[in-house]
């Protein structure tokens, strides 16, 4: 199955790759299944987007693929490759020394956890010193071009986090992250706190920064709408597996698992007919008893008698894939 | 002159270093009895403010906001008649009582009977809101229910005062989606029950999921309203077009966002015009809203 | 972050069944327990009566557990029998200065506007001027000072501290969503403030209490130590005040001066304990 997967894409140009990762909480109640045989690559250059909602185990990837997470959190098993070096298992040291150069992470909320007695400027400053030989005016010099960069203007850099608004603090935090020129952007729920006007610009300066640059971006959010128009190919997660996969363009036109058909239909949309609209029943799977079978089947509008029984297979179709029993001898693999 | 009206309304607060913010600057709109309006605005846009006002939590600095013709601030007590849904479900139910306490008590000084009598209505208001059975519900607290249920329970508060005008301020914003999408169902079924709904969202999609006119807000003042397909379809004010392009539609290829710097004002000129790509030096003379054509109405002198 | 806290649609286990009180709470609660049960059994406890004479400066003996004084009182009888003006004087006129504090910090907090700016200005002022000193004055102004005027005085001069800090928890409550939501709802001013606010600040005011109790007894022991008060009425202040005038230093009579000084001090001490770890426990609350 795990070989079958790395068939997407190029060996080549791939700068991430994940393979067959679990990702446990020990908690007093017991094992929290969090992340499960997930599997996926991201190329140079490339916007992959995550999807899922509350505790489908997305953000906890986003942390385990920076290297970022601390007991109770724990991987289980699997790789996680950036440029071929595994970084599962390597010491903090190790992993310090390539978090931030290699691969950068704008954590959820780190609009809000700026130092507030400092200005912003000074606080990318005081980041690049920290990775760079440099002095403080060529440190400051460089905060005020990324600053510029993500579309702020030179003199925010001189700006306290509370003199800006909420969408200037997110574009600060990725300048911020972008301050070593990473191969590798993670960018976990950057738009969620923030209106649409906002969130339209930030994707936008995202896009055309990696246009510009050559980093690829790992973007987690729940909005799907907002994926579909902005990234290139999207990873739908549900109750800590990958279940499904394909471009963009694919997932909207064919969405092929039933939880990213019921995901997509969760979103009133712009245009077409008004129409009620069904919320998806029931509750997510409990992780700290993982269901056998297909974790979506209770909720499942198409559901059949293996779904609760048997795991659903990844079935592969041209580029998309999912893991479906309804897909099941249909796929090409 | 029935229904939820504000009359040319303005609401200046004093900011932290004493400068006057003008949160809402004369807003004038009606609400009349069983429609759904949507109030659309990005953040700092006054719409929050104008749900304030609606339920008097805030006295306007000028003009008035009026029920059925009666004044708001001229009358001791507060009509019952205008509820309201919060964006954060948590905060605003008291943690120090359970749920039946929460939403009883009101009932209760309302309609001057017992908590006992109160209860009966509570435990109906909880199982009008999808809490079933109710009995479990009264007794929790909200630490115990998850976000939907606590966004439900503050509904079910609402709805219990039989109110005419429900004003929801994103009610939706701190929700899972299919939970979100849950709540603004329940909205619609609320609709159905001829109660007027005043929607406050940043999302267009989610106002034309409920509503069936909408007022854009921009820097405290209206730019455009009108019917919502019309205003989505077809948007007049440059800055609607914006939002449109916007808001996520998977549809239509990505447009991209274009927000302000919040120094770039100029006294005296249209609130827009620093970001505006249509702005000419008629922007100095801002107008007022004039309707284009049947409800739809813009505020922008691209159309004199 | 916690992560696995959103695992489920499903609320996270409540605090409640941790425990009202940590270590340091219950170990407050056994100190003020045990003066308690000193100043209630103080008959049985008490070898004598506070006032019956034996021969003078005796040093501890197990007849005279802590010796006398230069009357011949039994100093242990003394310290025991001692305990209850602290009690009651302490308990009293912090509970009369909890109350107001409360209610000054309630309102103030509660209210906006003119007049809660007045009133917390008059507290500012009230603040500046030493409240001992000033009891000191009030006392000398009056004829005999008893047990129920220093209650009183104490009372009425110690809850400044409390109305500010409880106003400032009051004015960052009054934002949260439930406040605006029961004015919505119809419930009146007073009973959002005594049935909405006061129980989310219950913790502040307990610890509070606590405080302006520890600072009560040792108000009490002071004025009495100044001679301020009833002489006839055995106190813990009275005795070092009478050991300090009667040259007890000089006499090397050092077991006339540490008990009651120790018992003062572990008094309050115990109240100290309770009140930071109620605070403790609140602060910790809120951040989950």
């Amino acid at each position: 199955m795990g070989v079958a997967r790395t068939a997407e894409g190029s060996e080549r140009d791939t700068v991430l790759r994940v393979q067959g990762l679990d990702v446990d909480y020990l908690t007093e109640r017991g094992v929290v299944a969090a992340v499960r045989d997930m599997t996926f690559s991201l190329r140079a250059g490339e916007i992959v987007g995550i999807a899922g909602e509350s505790g489908c185990g997305k953000s906890t990837l986003a942390h385990a693929v920076c290297g970022l997470l601390h007991p109770p959190a724990r991987i289980r098993q699997g790789r996680i490759e950036l440029g071929g070096q595994d970084l599962v298992g390597l010491s903090e040291r190790a992993m310090r020394s390539i978090r931030w150069e290699r691969i950068a992470i704008v954590p959820q909320s780190a609009m809000n956890n700026l130092s507030p007695v400092l200005r912003i400027g000074d606080q990318i400053a005081d980041a690049i010193l920290a990775h760079r030989p440099s002095t403080r005016p060529q440190a400051r010099e460089k905060a005020r071009a990324l600053l510029q960069m993500v579309g702020m203007l030179g003199h925010h850099a001189a700006s306290y986090p509370h003199e800006l608004s909420g969408g200037m603090r997110q574009r600060a935090v990725i300048a911020m992250a972008l301050a070593l020129h990473p191969e590798v952007l993670v960018l976990d729920e950057p738009t969620t706190a923030l209106d649409v006007m906002v969130q339209a610009t930030i994707l936008g300066a995202i896009r055309d920064l990696r246009d510009q640059l050559g980093f690829a971006v790992l973007l987690i959010t729940h909005d799907l709408p907002l994926l579909l128009q902005t990234v290139d190919r999207i990873l739908v997660m549900y109750g800590g597996r990958l279940v499904e996969s394909g471009s963009a363009d694919g997932i909207w036109r064919r969405p092929r698992h039933p939880y990213t058909q019921a995901l997509l239909e969760a979103f009133p949309p712009l245009t077409g007919p008004r129409r009620r609209l069904n919320a998806i029943q029931g509750l997510p799977p409990n992780l700290l008893q993982p269901p056998v079978g297909c974790g979506f089947a209770p909720r499942c509008p198409l559901t059949m008698d293996r779904c609760e029984e048997q795991r659903p297979p990844w079935t592969i179709q041209g580029d998309a894939a999912a893991a479906c029993w309804r897909l099941d001898g249909e796929g090409e693999a | 002159m029935r229904g939820l009206a504000f009359d040319n309304v303005t609401k200046r607060f004093r900011g932290l270093n004493g400068q006057i913010i003008t949160a809402v600057d004369a807003v004038s709109l009606r609400l009349v009895e069983g429609e759904s309006v949507a109030l659309v605005g990005e953040s700092g846009s006054g719409k929050s403010t104008v749900a304030r006002l609606a339920t008097r939590l805030e006295r306007p600095t000028g003009g008035t906001v009026s029920l059925d013709g009666v004044t708001l601030s001229a009358v001791a007590d507060l009509p019952a008649s205008v509820q309201m849904i919060f964006q954060d479900p948590f905060s605003s139910l008291n943690p120090a009582h359970t749920i039946g306490y929460s939403i009883q008590r009101p009932i209760a000084v309302k309609e001057r009977i017992s908590a006992r009598a109160a209860r009966l209505q509570a435990c109906d208001a909880l199982q009008r809101v999808g809490l079933t059975p109710p009995e479990p519900f009264m007794e929790k607290r909200v630490s115990q229910l998850s976000g939907g249920q606590r966004q439900r329970a503050n509904i079910a508060r609402a709805i219990a005062l039989s109110p005419r005008f429900m004003i929801a301020d994103e009610p939706t914003s701190m929700l899972d989606v299919s939970v979100g999408l849950g709540i603004l169902n329940l909205l619609l079924d609320l609709r159905a029950e001829e109660m007027a709904f005043l929607f406050i969202t940043h999302n267009l999609a989610a106002a034309r999921y409920v509503a069936d006119r909408v007022i854009v807000l921009y820097r405290g003042t209206i730019v455009e309203s009108g019917a919502i397909d019309d205003v989505i379809q077809r948007p007049l004010h440059p800055y609607t077009k914006d939002l449109v392009a916007a808001t996520p539609d998977p549809a239509l290829p990505f447009a991209g966002g274009r927000i302000a710097d919040p120094e770039a004002v100029e006294p005296g000129w249209c609130p827009f015009a620093p970001r505006c790509a249509q702005r000419h030096a008629g922007c100095e003379t801002p107008i007022a809203l004039r309707i284009v054509e049947g409800e739809h109405a813009v505020r922008c002198t691209l159309y004199p | 972050m916690r992560p696995w806290a959103h695992m489920r649609e499903e609320p996270p286990p409540t605090g409640l069944g941790r425990g009202w009180l940590g270590g340091k709470g219950w170990a407050g609660v056994g100190i003020i327990a045990a003066f308690t049960l000193m100043a209630v059994f103080a008959h049985g406890l008490a070898h004598y009566s506070p006032t019956a004479t034996f021969a003078a400066w005796q040093p501890p003996s197990t007849a005279h557990w802590l010796g006398t004084d230069d009357y011949g009182q039994d100093v242990f009888s003394q310290v025991v029998y001692g305990s209850r003006a602290s009690l009651v004087v302490g308990g009293l006129a912090g509970l009369l200065s909890g109350v107001i504090g409360t209610a000054v910090g309630l309102v103030a907090g509660y209210v906006r506007g003119i007049g809660s700016e007045i009133l917390m200005r008059f507290v500012d002022l009230m603040l500046v001027i030493p409240a001992l000193a000033l009891m000191i004055i009030i006392g000398a102004f009056l004829p005999s000072v008893g047990q129920g005027a220093q209650i009183l005085i104490i009372g009425a001069l110690s809850w400044l501290w409390m109305a500010r800090s409880i106003r400032s928890q009051v004015m960052s409550e009054r934002e949260r969503g439930y406040v605006a939501a029961a004015r919505i709802v119809g419930l009146s001013d007073g009973e959002i403030m005594l049935r909405e606010v006061l129980p989310n600040v219950v913790p502040i005011v307990i610890a509070n209490l606590v405080m302006v109790i520890t600072a009560a007894i040792l108000v009490q022991a002071s004025l009495n130590f100044l001679g301020i008060g009833n002489p006839a009425t055995v106190s813990w202040g009275s005795m070092l005040s009478l050991a300090f005038t009667d040259d007890a230093i000089l006499q090397g009579a050092w077991w006339w001066i540490v008990p009651p000084g120790i018992c003062i001090a572990l008094f309050a001490y115990g109240f100290v304990l309770l009140g930071n770890d109620v605070l403790d426990r609140y602060a910790r609350g809120r951040e989950g």
